[in-house]
């Protein structure tokens, strides 16, 4: 087992490969009453196209990802998620475009609670009661999300956006396209991708890592089948597919997400890397200190506040604005105004202090485990340990960060979701 | 988790102190108790965000980033809170540890000083609060009340909630109206500041490495200025309201049917019924999926919601009256108790081990006792204690929430 210390952060991080391909990771909390497990999976909303060893590709629907994970959570009766939240513990399930995470935390008979998950995830019952069960679930989260005008208008710049078929798609599901998929289709995605080689799993709290690990050893199948590979192009940066779209919704105010695409995230530290360079300059461009900030304010355009950050996933990466406006594409003519100035300039102190800032606001994550497990995660399925970021964020200069500016933030490589409340009335 | 320190800094301000390095990060509190009123709520509920755009020091937003950017990306956020007929209204806050900042210097004093400029020394325009300010955060009290309505009408036991106390203060969002905080001119606003500032309440928090003395050593220096006229006094909690029928409501529900139902306990927050009402309801919880009970402390509400099928809504009201009776008599098992008891504990072991839910806790006004204190009045919570608490309880509002139908899978 791989013993490392990041005394930057005041973190110790255990990690160790099982036999089978599952990569463990284990944080160290003292003090920490609560015990905290993460699995992800790396299989979500952008995964419809896969191959396995010698065969030819398949396809997945929309929604299959999401359906399943409702399927092995809360599909059926002594579902393993809802007796472990019957007995008081915090579990869960989410799907990302990229991965579908299971959580559990609790303070007693956390090694119980464990196996009963991990259980779970390798010993899946697949039934049509259960699928239809599950169908319930997922279409209640989507309608959430549909109904939700904060979520639906980043669902719609991921369409617009991008034209590689999976990211455009990974919010693409609907009711109809949930209800046609069979419990086969359901098996069939669980053996591609649901095997330990395309899992990694994360455990915080006061534990011993020894332990933890022959735990998982117990449970886990001694072996696996090589995951199937997923297909996809990467995103190629630039035009944008589409400038943007608008629909209607109940809301009461018009609300925008702007985004500019970027390069999809390299493997290994360069992809941390490229990460941090991104949303130092989402802060750079429109953090709370920034002119085009005060410039929007000035003008009326955003008064209740605006989001920026930049995300990424295999494949694809975006900066994105969004908030709520009267008049988003003067927002857009703006922000593309103020990056124009930004990146012709250098100003190393203000620079240094949103460094220092980005910094400060990291570390306040570490006190959030979840949080913390599932960077670790992604880090794991990118290539990288997310806890290297303390030591890179000090050699990340201006000029990198003000070239990325000058390559995303672009007219062309840009799209504008809109949604406007129905009937026109603001 | 070591204890709370309760600190009285000058009249009618208190802090609680929390020392512990378990955290990465300091968390603070600033809050101004008043009387939720309906004639000022959209007022109070105003100043938090026309304060947060900048300071006599720092008087614009740009500035003010700025100084967060240089406290290593602190965070100080407006915020505004109901606690039975209490109105909390002001800013919560989080800076990196100390240890882990890049050059490790202090930011106690620094941090409080923001927080006490935020509060006493805002920027203004002729020696009042600017009128620019006051329209940006009418536009983003506006998008929170939005939020409020959308969050109503996804989350049926908001809606009872408001049903129940529609004829008492605790009724009033603490957020205002949008048509009286429409109304609200910079003149009438700054008034009110000033007597905000006169005639609150002030409860301070602050969870992090630096010892109580030294915490209260910066809160006093960063509030130095602040007047007070007269003593602060907080309205007792309206707790023992009898219903005197039951009112039952129809509210059209964007999918699936739901059924609410408003109970009073008649006690209030610190009550010594608290742990057993706890229990109670962790053992209405687990009865069945897709029940929900929860409790309103401060003002002495039990809140139940239930997945119905559609029509049959007085049935299902039946079922769970007669799932109430059960309890009352004390008919459930030992197993059911221990469990009730156990998601309870895991709750309150939980909040010890996040900054955020510790702030929840003991904010905006803080308990007598710690989660572990009460975690230990929990354990020791028995089937008549259960039942003694079920007993008390008063039925007082049902809420029906048919779905529009033709939205379900």
């Amino acid at each position: 087992m791989e013993r490392r210390e990041f005394p930057r952060l005041g973190e110790v991080c255990y990690f160790h490969r099982l036999e089978n391909g599952l990569p463990v990771y284990i944080v160290p909390k003292p003090g920490y009453v609560r015990r905290y497990a993460t699995l992800a999976v790396f299989c979500g909303g952008m995964h419809r196209r896969f191959s396995r060893a010698g065969a030819p590709s398949e396809e997945l629907p929309s929604g299959a990802a999401c359906l399943l994970a409702h399927m092995i959570s809360a599909g059926g009766e002594g579902s393993a998620l809802r007796a472990l939240a019957a007995a008081g513990v915090s579990a869960g399930v989410r799907t990302a475009p990229d991965v579908t995470v299971y959580h559990i935390s609790c303070t007693q008979s956390f090694s119980s609670h464990l196996r009963t998950l991990l259980r779970a995830l390798t010993t899946p019952q697949f039934s049509s009661d259960r699928v239809a069960e599950a169908l319930r679930g997922a279409a209640a989260e989507l309608d959430g999300r549909e109904k939700d005008p904060r979520a639906a208008v980043c669902d719609h710049l991921l369409r617009v956006l991008y034209s590689q078929r999976p990211i455009s798609e990974s919010r693409s599901d609907t009711r109809a396209s949930l209800s046609h998929i069979s419990v086969q289709t359901l098996a069939r995605c669980y053996d591609a991708l649901y095997c330990p080689g395309n899992m990694a799993l994360c455990i915080a709290g006061e534990v011993d890592p020894h332990q933890m690990i022959a735990l998982a050893r117990m449970i886990l199948p001694e072996s696996s089948a090589p995951p199937a590979r997923p297909e996809w192009e990467d995103e190629v940066p630039g035009r944008a597919a589409q400038a943007g779209c608008t629909v209607e919704m109940d809301t009461a105010r018009p609300r925008f997400c702007l985004g500019f695409k970027a390069s999809a995230p390299a493997r290994g530290s360069e992809g941390l890397r490229q990460l941090l360079v991104g949303q130092l300059a989402a802060q750079l461009l429109a953090g709370e200190s920034s002119p085009l900030r005060a410039r929007l304010y000035a003008e009326g355009l955003t008064e209740a506040g605006i989001d920026a950050r930049y995300q990424s996933c295999p494949g694809a990466a975006v900066l994105t604005l969004a908030g709520e406006s009267p008049n988003p594409e003067r927002v857009r003519a703006l922000v593309l105004e103020e990056a124009q100035a930004l990146a012709g300039q250098t100003e190393p102190e203000r620079f240094a202090r949103v460094r220092r800032a980005a910094y400060g606001r990291r570390l306040l994550e570490l006190d959030r485990p979840d949080v913390t497990a599932l960077r670790l995660l992604r880090g794991c399925f990118g290539g990288y340990h997310d806890y290297e970021w303390a030591d890179l964020y000090p050699t990340i200069g201006e000029e990198e960060v003000l070239a990325f500016l000058r390559r995303v933030v672009r007219e062309e490589g840009s799209s504008l979701s809109v949604v406007r409340p129905r009937g026109g009335t603001v | 988790m070591p204890q709370p320190v309760r600190i009285s800094l000058m009249p009618g301000v208190w802090l609680t102190a929390i020392q512990t390095r378990k955290f990465k990060s300091s968390r603070w509190s600033l809050r101004l108790l008043t009387p939720l009123r309906r004639e000022t709520a959209s007022m109070t509920a105003l100043l938090p965000r026309v304060l947060r755009q900048g300071t006599a020091r720092e008087p614009d937003g740009q500035r003010l980033g700025a100084a967060l950017e240089r406290l290593c990306g602190g965070t100080a956020v407006p915020t505004v809170q109901r606690a039975g007929e209490i109105q909390a209204a002001g800013f919560q806050a989080a800076f990196p540890a100390d240890a882990l900042t890049p050059d490790g210097g202090s930011t106690l004093r620094r941090a409080a000083e923001l927080l006490g400029d935020l509060l006493l020394r805002p920027a203004t325009r002729n020696g009042r609060l600017r009128g620019d300010y006051l329209d940006r955060a009418r536009e983003s009290l506006f998008a929170a009340l939005e939020r409020e309505r959308y969050e109503e009408a996804r989350d049926p036991v908001l809606r009872l909630r408001r049903e129940m106390c529609a004829a008492e203060p605790a009724g009033i969002s603490p957020l205002g109206d949008a048509k009286r905080a429409a109304a609200i001119r910079v003149g009438r606003l700054d008034r009110h500041y000033r007597a905000w500032l006169e005639e609150s309440w002030l409860e301070l928090y602050y969870c992090g490495a630096a010892e109580p003395d030294r915490a209260a050593q910066a809160w006093t220096e960063a509030l130095m200025g602040l007047p007070r006229r007269g003593r602060a006094e907080l309205p007792e909690p309206q707790v023992d309201v009898h219903p005197k029928e039951v009112r039952t409501v129809q509210v059209p529900a964007a999918r699936g049917d739901r059924l609410a139902l408003g109970f009073r306990t008649l006690t209030g927050a610190d009550s010594p019924d608290e742990p057993a009402l706890l229990v109670l309801c962790a053992l209405f919880t687990g009865l069945e999926d897709g029940l929900c009970a929860q409790l309103d402390r401060h003002k002495g509400l039990l809140l139940v919601s239930a997945d119905t099928e559609s029509g049959r809504m007085d049935e299902r009201q039946a079922e769970l009256l007669a799932q109430l009776e059960r309890l009352r008599d004390g008919a459930f098992s030992p197993g059911a108790l221990e469990r009730a008891r156990g998601a309870v504990t895991e709750r309150l072991r939980g909040a010890q081990d996040s900054p955020e839910a510790l702030m929840r806790y003991y904010t905006p006004l803080p308990p007598r006792i710690s989660p572990e204190e009460l975690e230990a009045l929990v354990q020791e919570t028995g089937r008549a204690d259960v039942a003694r608490a079920a007993e008390r309880l008063e039925l007082d509002t049902v809420c029906q929430f048919p779905g529009r139908g033709g939205e379900e899978v």
